[in-house]
């Protein structure tokens, strides 16, 4: 019979080996997997680059092909294996997680595996290490192979350091992005009874909070007339869901964390600092969850296997929060979907708030029973939970919070920022701004959305932040127009007839002396103190910051007419007169009449595309950008270069716009 | 020997076991019989420590089982429907159990208890009959060399030479190496043949737990014809009567008692014919359930 000393005999490895014999697939499909999509993809890449390197410089064969290496070693380094190879870890843990504790979906099998003698701490362990090794042996491998073919083809360039230094990193990056997934993985595993539930749990755990993020901030747009934008941003909150974090920051480590066109993405967290903030927490969410799946494993009864999820606490959280989700969430459906009256509307809405609440709670039971009479089981806390979603929907929908209402008062006001919408020239509707670290260079907005979005905001002082506040404004509620005024907290119907000027959207951060921000869009309604706002001293270079000979380099010019674009080449030279003249009329009749002007649809519009280099450090290609500029009556220097092009014939005829060219072209922002 | 010390199992709000208590000897067979749902195969997930009891404690050789390789490498389990790693062979799942008992499975044994009964070791599992599974289950718990073998319905699903060959095979075991199977079963008829110590279950609680010899010195059937009433009505005064048949004048009784005893009450009433006889394990099975109410006489009413 077996004595202490045999059964010692029993070692980690031998279960490993034992292990691994049963998952030789995943271990084929891992190696297939990396070695396609590392050393094959590269090879593949040296060579398509290589073969059609004569674009570069026309005949110069060595100055071609050194070009060519140099775009695959970038290419390679610094987007598709950091991208690729986090992709690869992220699937790969959640397959290997599955997989390895596929016992506990299988009553037999967990009968089997849990009568042998070895503990079930001892098979967690087991298959723990085999799951990073079927991921991290054919990942060395890939990586060993990949960077080989590179320093083949590229070390006598010089590129030998940046090569190793990107192999070590993507190695680094994509463990970080396979230690969250497999972590996430296996709790969401030592949660359930079946494999669907598992892959329901790993969604739950993993995307719940990002999905409440969503679905507040879409909340938040459609109940709150001031709404601009929750202060934080959704790098902030990745790391609460280990598949964004986990893919999103292994691929940024996988670049070598600077000196590549991943410096924005690392910027999108606001600093660097706050990078290393959301690295460290989503390191510690990842252990929790590795804790937590441990100790649910350990103490885990075989008869929760094929049982849907027995975790009782787990079960009440997520059906309580989903519920809640799938209730607000119906809510904004709807008012995307319906076109009716708006207080129909609010009926409708809680209608399917309370019907999609219940249906996913009902059905989040029955998935965690595998019983479809458990519906209804807990019809009490059903009950109690349409109630809490109908409750938040009346704060969002009545702003019983006084959102909407809420100013700042002078005093407390550190530094205000607005952003303008009257007049932008960007080929969306966005303004543009200077480069900080190209200087001179223009780019639009939204091209730079990976840098801090305040860089489009101009600073104002706290009197103008406050009187645009305390401004009159416009809101709209129940299918009628109002006109509030903040300062006495009283607001009235506003007919059209009453409504003899155009109005404008603002949108304000202010940070408060008390240390949070404060962030709104007012449709201002007083025009003297919009005027007030255009006419600061500095607003105007700050707002649009463009000057003669800034604008890159000229391509093509693209005349709209009436929703039809007509493309006209014409010499460098004469684009950039067009831009200088342009400019010049703006800096001589800016005002807000000629702001509004321009942005009306009696404006015509000279869509401009031209080069400019990359905004990426490190990246020299030239982007393709585009510039709409819009020409008024008072635009004479424009319209002189105009017609010395023979181009006036172009212009807009107003009277044959419909509804569309106005939302199109007109950028109008409705009374 | 396996010490059962008041353990208790619920799933959810049923409740399979509850405060079962008694001790399995080694070197026996112990039969363990129940009626359905009578908790026979949660008790041996238990004793093999796959499940974990809500109460109680339970004890091989003195060390609790429960999260203890010591104790577990004592023990094998074969369920009623063993698992086979998909597409396996019995040498894969040879090689599976013997890396989990090294120190006691015996390949060697195993390959030629594969040969006594005729089973192709590299033929995939999945080809194999229910009865042929069984067969390999069996075959594995044998060659792994375990003290305790605990076997849940085992002998269903084998044919009747299989059957004999695998009592057999357990008792040589026995005497050779000193195991002790742990068999639970409907089969009484089967375990009758093969069992020296008995644990009846019903409704998740231990009724009797005896050596099987005993506990038939200690149950009769008496088949007796009477005089008259009274003769009967003071053999049921003096003696424990649990069932009681009438066909005529031919009395049938199951009494509890030791046999002088019943006997002495007997003839004490001058019967015109009486007979003792031993009842059998199927016999004692639904004569101790149905004191318990287990009973379904009804149903053809």
């Amino acid at each position: 019979m077996t004595s202490q000393k045999s059964q010692n005999k029993i070692t980690l490895l031998g279960l490993m080996r034992e292990d691994l014999k049963h998952r030789r697939w995943m271990l084929v499909l891992s190696a297939f997997v990396q070695l396609i999509f590392g050393p094959v993809a590269t090879l593949m890449t040296f060579i398509d680059l290589e073969a059609q390197s004569y674009y570069y410089y026309g005949d110069d064969f060595l100055r071609n092909k050194e070009r060519a290496v140099q775009y695959a070693v970038e290419r390679m380094t610094r987007s598709y294996l950091p991208i690729m190879m986090a992709f690869i870890a992220v699937v790969g843990a959640l397959i290997v997680g599955i997989g390895g504790y596929r016992h506990l979906f299988n009553r037999r099998m967990t009968d089997m595996v849990n009568s042998v003698p070895v503990t079930r701490g001892k098979q967690f362990d087991c298959i723990y290490y085999n799951n990073w090794l079927i991921w991290f042996v054919p990942q060395l491998v890939s990586t060993i192979l990949t960077t080989f073919i590179m320093l083949i083809r590229a070390a006598s360039y010089g590129w030998a350091p940046a090569i190793l230094r990107s192999a070590f990193f993507v190695l680094i990056g994509s463990a970080l992005a396979f230690a969250c997934m497999l972590h996430l993985t296996i709790l969401a595993v030592a949660l359930s009874g079946t494999i669907f539930n598992a892959l329901l749990n790993v969604a739950f755990i993993g995307f719940d909070c990002i999905v409440a993020f969503y679905i507040l901030r879409g909340l938040c747009s459609v109940c709150f007339t001031t709404y601009a934008g929750l202060p934080v941003s959704i790098p902030d909150i990745c790391w609460l869901s280990a598949p964004l974090s986990g893919g999103y920051l292994g691929a940024i480590i996988s670049t070598g964390l600077s000196g590549n066109k991943y410096n924005d993405a690392i910027q999108s967290f606001g600093t660097e600092s706050s990078f290393w903030l959301v690295l460290i927490a989503t390191i510690i969410v990842a252990i929790v969850n590795l804790i937590l799946a441990y100790s649910l494993y350990t103490k885990r009864k075989s008869e929760e296997s094929e049982n849907g999820v027995s975790n009782k606490p787990y079960r009440m959280c997520i059906r309580f929060f989903n519920s809640v989700l799938a209730g607000l969430f119906a809510a904004m459906l709807i008012e995307e979907i319906f076109y009716i009256d708006e207080k129909a509307l609010i009926v409708w809405q809680f209608i399917f708030a309370a019907v999609f609440c219940v249906l996913v709670f009902g059905l989040i039971d029955m998935v965690h029973t595998r019983s479809a009479r458990e519906f209804f089981k807990n019809w009490k806390q059903m009950i109690v939970i349409v109630g809490v979603t109908v409750a938040i929907l009346v704060t969002f929908i009545f702003d019983l919070t006084g959102f909407d209402k809420r100013i700042v008062s002078e005093n407390n006001i550190e530094t205000a920022l607005i952003d303008s919408y009257i007049y932008a020239m960007g080929s969306d509707g966005s303004g543009y701004v200077k480069d900080p670290e190209n200087d001179g260079v223009l780019y639009e907005e939204y091209m730079l959305s990976g840098y801090d979005e305040r860089a489009s905001y101009i600073e104002i002082p706290a009197e103008a932040a406050y009187e645009l506040m305390t401004a009159e404004r416009l809101f709209w509620r129940y299918g009628e127009r109002y006109l509030y005024n903040p300062l006495n907290g009283r607001s009235e119907i506003l007919p059209d007839s009453a409504l003899d000027h155009t109005t404008e959207y603002f949108d304000i951060i202010i940070d408060k002396k008390s240390g949070s921000e404060f962030r709104r869009s007012y449709q201002i309604f007083d025009r003297d103190v919009m005027a007030d706002v255009v006419s600061l001293p500095g607003f105007m270079e700050a707002a649009y910051p463009f000057r003669a000979g800034e604008l890159g380099y000229p391509i093509t010019i693209w005349i709209s007419n009436n929703g039809m674009s007509h493309e006209i080449q014409i010499p460098e030279d004469k684009m950039h007169d067009l831009f200088d003249a342009t400019i010049e009329d703006f800096r001589a009749n800016y005002s807000l009449d000629y702001l509004e002007m321009k942005n009306s649809v009696e404006a015509y519009c000279l869509e401009c595309q031209y080069y400019v280099k990359s905004p990426r450090a490190g990246d020299d290609a030239y982007w393709t950008y585009t510039l709409n500029l819009y020409v008024t009556d008072l635009d004479v220097r424009t319209i002189a270069v105009l017609e010395e092009l023979g181009l006036q014939d172009y212009k807009y005829d107003p009277d044959s716009l419909n509804e569309w060219d106005y939302y199109e072209y007109g950028y109008y922002d409705g009374y | 020997m396996i010490e059962i010390k008041g353990i208790s199992k619920k799933y959810d709000d049923i409740e399979a076991l509850s405060n079962v208590s008694f001790d399995m000897p080694e070197g026996q067979v112990f039969g363990l019989v129940g009626t359905n749902g009578a908790g026979k195969s949660t008790l041996l997930r238990c004793i093999c420590g796959v499940c974990k009891p809500d109460e109680g404690e339970i004890l091989v050789d003195g060390e609790p089982v429960y999260e203890n390789p010591i104790a577990k490498s004592k023990i094998f389990f074969i369920s009623d429907d063993q698992y086979y790693f998909p597409g396996s062979t019995p040498d894969e799942m040879m090689n599976y159990y013997a890396s989990m008992y090294p120190a006691s499975f015996s390949k060697e044994r195993f390959g030629r208890l594969m040969n006594a009964l005729s089973l192709d070791r590299k033929r995939k599992i999945q080809t194999y009959s229910k009865g042929m599974k069984k067969q390999l289950s069996i075959l594995l718990g044998i060659a792994s060399g375990c003290k305790y073998i605990l076997c849940d319905e085992t002998f269903d699903g084998l044919d009747p030479v299989v059957r004999q060959a695998v009592k057999r095979l357990f008792i040589h075991d026995m005497d050779e190496y000193g195991i002790t199977p742990v068999i639970a079963s409907h089969n009484l008829r089967e375990l009758e043949d093969i069992c020296e110590f008995v644990g009846l279950l019903h409704k998740g609680g231990v009724i009797l737990s005896k050596d099987l010899g005993d506990m038939k010195l200690e149950i009769f059937k008496v088949q007796a014809v009477f005089k008259d009433q009274a003769s009967l009505d003071t053999v049921r005064a003096n003696c424990k009567v649990i069932a009681e048949e009438h066909r005529g004048s031919l009395i049938t009784l199951t009494i509890r008692g030791l046999r002088t005893e019943v006997e002495t009450v007997i003839t004490s009433q001058l019967p015109i014919f009486y007979e003792v006889l031993p009842l059998t394990l199927e016999e004692i099975f639904i004569s101790e359930t149905e004191v318990l109410g287990y009973d379904f006489a009804e149903i053809t009413k």
